[in-house]
């Protein structure tokens, strides 16, 4: 696969662009489970074209945050407004429709394995053909065009178009589903934990491919991530967050926004022991039990 | 310590807190229930919607057939077969002692239409495909299969339960009738080819005994079995708690939920359709 253009030119476009409305804003959001609560008061916007890194301890809340972003897990207060809606007041119908402007690359890539790499690539396609105008509907073709043009983007040989996501590995299966959120050409892409699982070059290559994406067509991206890797070469900005049950005091559940160069210098003691991999009180806390 | 907490105060004795765990277990059980049906009911009303109001995809139909109706054809063909010849060996025991033997056919094909046909194929279709449905939608949900649906805009419903009603509806009726057909085959072929029974008469007695109106009762009761089995299997399926486990006991959940209801179904049913078609019968409706 060949190396992408650098990512400092699109960083200095968006940094010299006008002033737009963001694309997703999120206001006061609280999200709980009986009576476990993930989310409190979560307030972040996601300006047009940028590129957000998540990052947190696990259990904090992080993968609920993506969900919520697109509907698929309810919020009991707060408000999540896509592109000016505010999913909360839209109709099943308007909802699904502003999904197809998504796409979703699930942690353990969430392929339809009773279905081919290529009808998985597909059938994003073959469901907007049902739902789109005779004019414009794509030939079995066409979509198989695509979806070879997918592929290759994505660095797969044309062999594993008749396997199924069983036969292949963690690595070719993550960038199959990255293909497949990919194929509509989507304003939002949201990653959960996309180099989760994957060994130090496949992780590159996806971080590669998710520069890559932007570089093709504008999107806006949020990423999930433990990675710190991953944090650093693809996000413009990154937010950590804390787990609610480690909150002290008043403190808000997003304990870090800027971009990712200030997280290295940062003095918070919660963030520098993210960043660098150390266990802190925990050591304490397993032998308190 | 509060003095009311009874699990951990001395004072109280075991007698009193066996009976107080038992009410609150049985209180938790009843809850779950009433939250458990409420959920069917509106998981099944959001099935009819999806079904009456948006067009299906028909690869997703054919599919669902394919997977409901062809496999399951050698199984359903199999077991009727084999309890046609049961029921001849029974018959036979019962009715020689009383020198009856030449009207076994009657009860033979009698039960078989009423009862043991749909009961038969919708007991071997909650083991074969209700026990499939659920593992398959249950792996989809801890795979976040079903969830990638939603995030592309698809109603899951309405891509992957509403074909497998609609499958199963339509064809239990067929797979009844394989049942019944197996089973008058296999209860005639081992009263003629083992007991020695006159065909001319086997034939002529359950001409006179079961009529259409019988056949109609098993087919209308395999309807209400095909969608109970697909309904409540897509249910667990679908509410499949995480990991191996959690698809494992919707597997075996959805069977078991859907054995019960068939011969609950059928017991209401069977005394429902009595009283109709009863009045209606004129004797000259026979089947055979």
């Amino acid at each position: 696969m060949s190396s992408p253009p650098p990512l400092q030119s699109s960083r200095s476009q968006q940094r010299n662009s006008p002033v737009v409305s963001p694309l997703l804003e999120v206001r006061q959001l609280c999200v709980g489970f009986g009576k476990r609560v993930v989310l409190q008061d979560i307030t972040l916007e996601v300006r047009r074209g940028e590129t957000l890194a998540i990052i947190g301890e696990s259990g904090c809340g992080k993968t609920v945050l993506l969900k919520s972003l697109i509907g698929l897990i309810q919020g009991q207060a707060g408000t999540v407004h896509f592109d000016g809606v505010d999913l909360c007041q839209t109709t099943s119908v308007e909802l699904a429709q502003l999904r197809t402007r998504t796409g979703f690359v699930f942690q353990g890539a969430a392929l339809f394995d009773s279905l081919t790499v290529a009808e998985n690539i597909a059938f994003p396609l073959r469901q907007s053909n049902s739902q789109i105008t005779s004019d414009t509907v794509l030939g079995d073709e066409d979509i198989r065009s695509r979806v070879i043009e997918s592929l290759r983007e994505v660095g797969l040989a044309d062999n594993v178009y008749q396997r199924y996501p069983m036969e292949i590995s963690g690595g070719m299966r993550k960038r199959v589903a990255i293909a497949r959120a990919n194929i509509l050409k989507p304003d939002l892409m949201l990653y959960d934990e996309p180099t989760t699982g994957l060994d130090p070059i496949a992780s590159d290559v996806i971080n590669e491919l998710i520069m890559q994406s932007r570089l093709q067509h504008t999107v806006t991206s949020v990423i999930v991530t433990h990675d710190m890797k991953t944090a650093r070469k693809v996000a413009d900005r990154v937010i950590m967050f804390h787990p609610i049950d480690r909150l002290a005091g008043d403190d808000t559940q997003i304990i870090f926004d800027g971009p990712p160069s200030v997280l290295d210098r940062h003095a918070d003691l919660r963030i520098t022991q993210f960043i660098h991999g150390e266990a802190g009180e925990r050591v304490s806390e397993l032998s308190n039990g | 310590m509060n003095s009311v907490d009874t699990t951990v105060n001395p004072a109280t004795p075991p007698n009193a807190l066996r009976s107080h765990d038992l009410l609150r277990n049985l209180t938790n059980t009843c809850t779950n229930f009433i939250f458990q049906l409420g959920d069917l009911t509106l998981f099944t009303v959001q099935i009819l919607k999806w079904f009456f109001r948006h067009k299906m995809r028909p690869g997703t139909l054919i599919s669902a057939c394919f997977q409901i109706g062809v496999l399951s054809l050698p199984v359903i063909a199999l077991t009727g077969i084999f309890i046609g010849m049961v029921l001849a060996v029974q018959s036979h025991f019962q009715f020689s002692q009383i020198g009856m033997a030449n009207h076994m056919g009657a009860v033979i094909n009698m039960t078989l239409v009423r009862e043991l046909g749909p009961v038969l194929a919708a007991t071997m279709l909650a083991g074969r495909v209700g026990s499939a449905m659920a593992a398959e939608l249950g792996t989809m949900r801890v795979t976040e299969q079903i969830e990638a649906l939603e995030s592309m805009g698809i109603n899951p419903i309405h891509h992957l339960v509403v074909p497998r009603v609609a499958a199963a509806l339509l064809l239990i009726p067929t797979l009844t009738i394989m049942a019944d057909f197996m089973g008058i085959f296999g209860g005639f072929a081992y009263s003629y080819l083992a007991l020695d029974i006159d065909p001319h008469l086997y034939f002529q007695h359950s001409r006179d005994f079961v009529s259409g109106w019988d056949l109609l009762t098993g087919l209308i009761k395999s309807l209400f079995f095909g969608c109970t089995i697909a309904i409540v299997s897509c249910y667990h399926g679908f509410h499949c708690q995480v990991g191996a486990k959690g698809v494992g006991r919707a597997a075996t959940a959805a069977f078991v939920i859907s054995f019960v209801l068939i011969l609950g179904i059928d017991l209401i049913l069977g005394m429902g359709l009595d009283r109709i078609f009863l009045p209606l019968q004129t004797g000259g409706n026979s089947l055979l």
